[in-house]
């Protein structure tokens, strides 16, 4: 198959499965949350569907809220609010009587959010699953589960009233003075009931299957009775508009006195005044009437008890009312002459105590629509009536080519305080639009701000603008147009010099290194050059390799943290204090490093941070700011915490005058040091060149060599290779190697090697070594030992298979220490991925002693048990085999027992030897065969791949090269002279073998071993000599 | 400090905070990494992906908002992770566990008797999500995990709360069970 078929397979499984896998908490399904989250997120897929639905999501959002508030203190102290912002949620009321409200950092309107400050476009919150929240400007509430409640910022509500079958949703919402409610929001009535209806009632619009939702308004008392009325209107075929007035009780009825009543809802609306009475108004042919709606006075017309007239009057072209100790408001647009006779438009707004028999104008608008609009009888530029905050009116204009929101407070007629002006042109270009009149025009005012929607939306997307009231500057909002401006900014502001427009284009074609700076973008043309140039993310500036002295700008780093300062009452530690713990620290490990740093700070809590899996950065700020920073990277093999085991340090520093960062990196040698490596050209142990292990037949490892050292990794020392011979001593190991590779407390040996490749282990975990010290975790198996203390594992046994399956052999004690841990597996070294090999069918504490000393070959694993007497055979796949020994009875497997590349297992030891054939299927032939040619051997080293077995001959300590079967034997130093006492190792490469051995030139008087290096080239054989190391 | 909840994260995303991205990775990076890594192979391509992805939800939210953060990016980056290995195949390039989990199920998705058939790759995928659509929510994310996500079986053990060999004995009895499946559909 090929790749890409199974790529576009996978592509195409449906993305609720991916959603829920990835998303998937194994531990929280195992716990009641889980319950709570599932239900969560299907209120907030209904919320998306229908209001009622989604207020039982709402329900479970305040649940979801409340948990995370209770398992998390942080948040609860910052006090995430309902909308999903922080901080404490304040209620206004627009123009319209439309909800909105603010927290420390957003505007919420009813699908929309934006921040205060402007840094963010206009959000689409739709569909989200915070709540239908609404406000009467004093209180918060929340409708769901067929009930409005009173609610706070974070979500803790009481009762209000019960909807019951009044109302499906409400819009808004008043509390009035003697506690009643007064709502305004939709419901359904059957119209098929309805009587009275004209004939052609059929026709009614947004009708199906006889149910309308229709407008309604319900006062609830605080009794807990309610009664309701309901406005219906339509069109019927001949454009005449009827409106229908209905009263909630058991039963739909219609008041038949105003079921012809024209042009009802442009009309129809309804106010709160200052006491919390509600009015409405309506228009009767341009006859308008205002009326109270009381509910339990008067009807104003037969057979409706619920609302009652308080006013007619004749105007025309009213555009809207408030009312205001019983004085009503209202504003028309009238046509007159001006100074010079000319007739211009006019708008003028009048003043009306409601026991007047006329209104009185007090007040005409400068707007010239004659002279500005080609049509002379232009409606409407202005607003007024909803348009109406807090006893002041929005005026909006286009006086002349200038589009202009002014304020005129309704007591103060002499003057207007214009808070918006711009040329139309700038907003709409050549494209005026025909109607600057918009219904769903929004005006918002909270003392400080003021906000409104466009008429039309601008031709770069704006559509809304909010003025700072007391600086006077504003900007646009759209929802794909973050544009700021200022009026300083206006006339020059170009949309391509916008943040975005500077920075937009570089960061999207712009390069994320992720080997230096994973959280930075570093632009493209950058790559190449050696003056590397990165982008912060935020605030985007610029930051450049620079030469600092951070030491010598006297910074103070801060009290732990990561992105921000946890403790700003707490010390800080200075860069002199964290350099001396980044250099001087004795931690080689990256994540080490970083734990020493945060530990360094008194009272700092570092496991809250450092037991994050997957943390790779850290940033300490220096200042509250960020202009002065520590930045840390930590890199590693991906897997837990301890994985990252490199590290690199970076000071970075804001230039304000260049508006850029500086950044300088640790020196390089400290840099390299600490991330693990050693200098350039220099090796894991200090020397130079490759290293090379010598070979042993345990898999310890004992002796290594590189161009320049002989290393006795037993003692931890090190010999010059071109030294005289006769005065070559050993040294002790440079510190840096010694602390590295043997200083485990525990006595477990930090360097091991598998016949090629080096390995250390530190911490309970294992790592293949680069030759420069570089590190690669190899993954363990975790689960299994999730019982062990990691502290106490010890890997006994490495040896590769195949070039890519290590096995490993660990042991340890178990974490209530109450007994030891055995276990073996496989890594393959590629995909880090792991296999346990089976414990096979005897008690572990029987087994894996003697796995220690496993024979292991490209192909299978042998191991002994049960006392020699079982030969358990392990494949790559897991599978395995036993073959008992025990036949042959008086044959034990000792120390320096191997299998050959042929197959054969030899075993044995003085000058008793055995072999046999593991590849045979007559287990007749596995009795072990006596080779009675056989050199004895007493240190047996195979050699892989060049099947031969190096040996020590008892009595006369020989050290013989030959094959398995001691066939070609070689004697390459004789054992008359020097007796050997070890062999430490062999290594082989180009044919040349380099054997390591430990002799002593005379037994009897020189107890002391001398070490021997011979090297056999073809015939040539040499030997170099150490002395031992001074005492 | 426990992680934020996507809705918080989201909320920074929207203040343009750059505690969103660190968030972000902190949550999600260790499953993200794992999925990179595991279609290209290679740790530093990896890490490159899921910083292109975190790029992404830079530039996407807002006006983006993600019902699912996880899916969102975890989609992301293995687009990313898919289109840099389709690149990178080129380049004699590629491995890691995408290749490790194609062995497994291969043979599953097509039957080695008929290499000469054309596979309908939208019809296995139909398939598939009708057969996943049969499973217990458990055993369709191991599935998923493994087979969409490319993670390896002590990954998926990890995020499942579930020992490794139960992970693998799932695996290999959804693989015959959908193997069946798509017998029965005449797809292999």
């Amino acid at each position: 198959m090929k790749e890409q078929d199974y790529m576009k397979i996978m592509n195409g499984l449906r993305e609720d499965y991916i959603s829920e896998a990835v998303s998937w908490d194994g531990t929280a399904q195992k716990n009641r949350r889980a319950i709570r989250r599932m239900t969560y997120g299907l209120g907030a897929i209904a919320a998306a569907i229908a209001v009622v639905i989604g207020t039982i999501g709402y329900s479970s959002y305040r649940d979801h809220l409340a948990a995370d508030s209770e398992s998390n203190p942080d948040i609860a102290e910052e006090r995430l609010n309902i909308l999903g912002g922080y901080g404490e949620l304040h209620g206004y009321l627009t123009a319209d009587g439309r909800s909105f409200f603010r927290d420390n950092s957003y505007f919420y309107g009813e699908d929309v959010k934006w921040a205060i400050d402007g840094s963010t476009p206009l959000i689409n919150v739709e569909g989200d699953s915070t709540p239908l929240l609404l406000t009467d400007g004093k209180q918060l509430y929340t409708q769901h589960d067929g009930n409005v409640y009173v609610t706070d910022s974070y979500g803790g509500e009481t009762l209000a009233f019960s909807l019951d079958d009044t109302l499906n949703c409400v819009s808004r919402i008043h509390k009035l003075p003697n506690g009643d409610y007064f709502a305004i929001g939709t419901t359904e009535v059957d119209t098929s009931v309805a009587a009275n209806a004209p004939e052609d009632a059929g026709s009614m619009p947004h009708t199906e299957g006889g149910i309308a939702s229709v407008q309604a308004v319900v006062y609830h008392m605080a009794t807990g009775e309610h009664d309701a009325i309901m406005v219906m209107s339509y069109a019927d075929p001949q454009q005449v508009q009827y409106g229908f007035l209905y009263q909630i009780n058991d039963s739909l009825r219609i008041f038949p006195t105003i079921t012809e009543m024209q042009r009802v809802m442009s009309g129809y609306h309804y106010q709160i005044d200052d006491s919390g009475d509600a009015w409405y108004f309506y228009d009767e042919q341009n006859a308008h009437g205002f009326g109270r709606v009381g509910f339990n006075v008067r009807a104003h017309n037969e057979g409706n008890d619920k609302v009652f007239r308080v006013k007619d009057f004749k105007t025309e072209e009213i555009t809207g009312f408030a009312v205001h100790n019983d004085t009503l408001w209202f504003e028309r647009l009238t046509k007159a002459n001006n100074e010079n006779g000319e007739t211009r438009t006019f708008t003028e707004f009048y003043t009306m105590q409601l026991g007047d028999s006329e209104p009185s104008m007090n007040y005409r608008g400068d707007y010239d629509m004659a002279k500005n609009s080609p049509e002379t009888d232009y409606p409407c530029y202005s607003y007024f009536g909803e348009q109406y905050l807090y006893g002041v009116m929005q005026k909006m204009t286009d006086s002349g080519l200038t589009f202009k929101v002014m304020r005129h407070a309704y007591d103060a007629f002499d003057g207007d305080q214009t808070v918006f002006e711009v040329p139309v042109s700038e907003l709409y270009g050549d494209q005026i639009p025909d109607r600057m009149e918009r219904p769903d025009m929004i005006f918002g005012d909270t003392g400080d701000y003021l906000f409104f929607t466009l008429p039309e939306e601008g031709i770069n997307g704006e559509k809304l603008v909010q003025v700072n009231l007391k600086t006077g500057t504003w900007f646009y909002l759209g929802m794909h147009c973050d544009v700021v401006q200022t009026p300083e900014q206006n006339s020059e502001m170009n949309r391509e010099d916008s943040y975005e427009g500077i920075y937009g284009e570089t960061l999207e074609s712009g390069y994320c290194s992720p080997e230096t700076f994973p959280q930075y973008y570093i632009p493209a043309e950058n790559l190449d050059s050696d003056r590397i140039d990165c982008y912060r993310m935020l605030p985007f500036a610029k930051a450049s390799e620079s030469k600092l002295d951070p030491a010598a700008l006297g910074a103070h780093l801060p009290e732990g943290g990561t992105w921000s300062r946890r403790d700003p009452d707490a010390p800080r530690m200075t860069y002199e204090q964290a350099f001396q713990s980044i250099t001087s620290g004795g931690s080689l490990v990256g994540w080490q490093m970083l734990e020493d740093l945060c530990k360094l700070s008194a009272g700092y809590d570092a496991e809250a941070y450092l037991n994050r899996s997957d943390m790779t950065d850290r940033e300490f700020w220096l200042d509250d700011a960020g202009k002065e920073f520590f930045y840390v990277v930590l890199y590693g093999e991906l897997g837990s915490y301890q994985d990252f085991d490199r590290a690199e340090f970076y000071f970075f520093c804001y230039d304000e005058a260049k508006q850029q960062y500086h950044y300088a990196r640790l020196p390089d040698a400290s840099a390299e040091r600490l991330s693990g490596k050693q200098p350039a050209g220099t090796n894991f142990l200090g020397g130079s060149g490759t290293v090379h292990p010598y070979v042993t037949g345990t898999g310890q490892l004992l002796f290594a060599e590189d161009d320049l050292w002989y290393y006795d990794l037993g003692y931890g020392q090190r010999a010059p290779k071109q030294n005289d011979p006769a005065q070559t001593v050993w040294e002790a190991l440079p510190q840096e190697a010694q602390n590295r590779f043997f200083a485990d407390s525990a006595g477990n040996r930090r360097l091991m090697m598998d016949g090629s490749s080096f390995y250390t282990q530190d911490g309970g975990a294992l790592y293949r070594l680069d030759n420069d010290g570089t590190e690669h975790y190899l993954m363990m198996p975790d689960e299994e030992m999730a019982a062990w203390n990691r502290d106490t594992i010890d890997v006994c046994r490495l040896c590769m298979m195949h070039d890519d399956r290590l096995f490993v052999m660990i042991n340890g004690q178990t974490a209530a220490d109450d007994g030891d841990c055995f276990m073996a597996y496989l890594v393959d070294v590629k995909t880090n991925i792991v296999t346990v090999l089976p414990d096979a069918d005897v008690s572990r504490r029987e087994l894996y002693p003697y796995w220690n000393e496993a024979a292991v070959t490209d192909e299978w694993i042998y191991s002994v048990s049960d006392n020699g007497t079982v030969l358990h055979i392990t494949g790559l796949d897991g599978s395995t085999a036993a073959i008992d020994l025990a036949k042959d009875a008086g044959v034990t497997l000792d120390d320096g027992w191997f299998v050959g590349e042929d197959g054969q297992l030899w075993y044995g030891q003085d000058a008793d030897w055995y072999h046999m054939s593991l590849h045979a299927a007559d287990e007749n032939y596995l009795k072990p065969q006596k080779d009675a040619d056989a050199v004895p051997y007493y240190y047996n080293v195979p050699v892989r791949g060049a099947t031969k077995v190096l040996g020590a001959a008892q009595p006369d300590m020989n050290i013989i090269l030959c094959n398995y079967n001691g066939s070609g034997a070689e004697v390459l130093l004789d054992g008359t002279k020097n007796i050997c006492d070890c062999i430490l190792g062999v290594y082989c490469e180009g044919g040349v073998y380099h054997i390591a051995a430990e002799i002593r030139a005379d037994a009897q008087n020189n107890p002391t071993p001398q070490t021997v290096v011979i090297t056999k080239d073809g015939s040539s054989v040499s030997a170099f000599g150490i002395l031992p190391m001074p005492q | 400090m426990p992680a934020a909840t996507d809705a918080q994260i989201i909320s920074l995303f929207h203040e343009r905070d750059q505690k969103a991205l660190s968030e972000t990775q902190q949550k999600y990076g260790g499953l993200c990494r794992s999925i990179a890594k595991n279609i290209l192979g290679s740790r530093e391509d990896a890490e490159e992906c899921l910083n292109d992805a975190l790029l992404r939800l830079w530039e996407s939210i807002p006006p983006a908002k993600p019902k699912n953060l996880a899916a969102y990016l975890s989609v992301t980056v293995r687009n990313l992770a898919c289109n840099r290995r389709e690149a990178s195949r080129a380049a004699k390039r590629g491995g890691g566990e995408l290749t490790v989990a194609l062995s497994e199920i291969e043979e599953v998705l097509a039957s080695p008797e008929r290499p000469d058939t054309v596979l309908d790759t939208k019809a296995v995928s139909d398939a598939i999500n009708r057969f996943l659509g049969e499973l217990q929510p458990e055993t369709r994310v191991m599935f998923v995990l493994r087979y969409w996500g490319d993670l390896t079986v002590r990954e998926i053990a990890e995020k499942c709360g579930v020992g490794q060999s139960k992970v693998k004995m799932s695996l290999l009895r959804t693989r015959n069970d959908l193997k069946a499946f798509l017998e029965e559909e005449g797809l292999r």
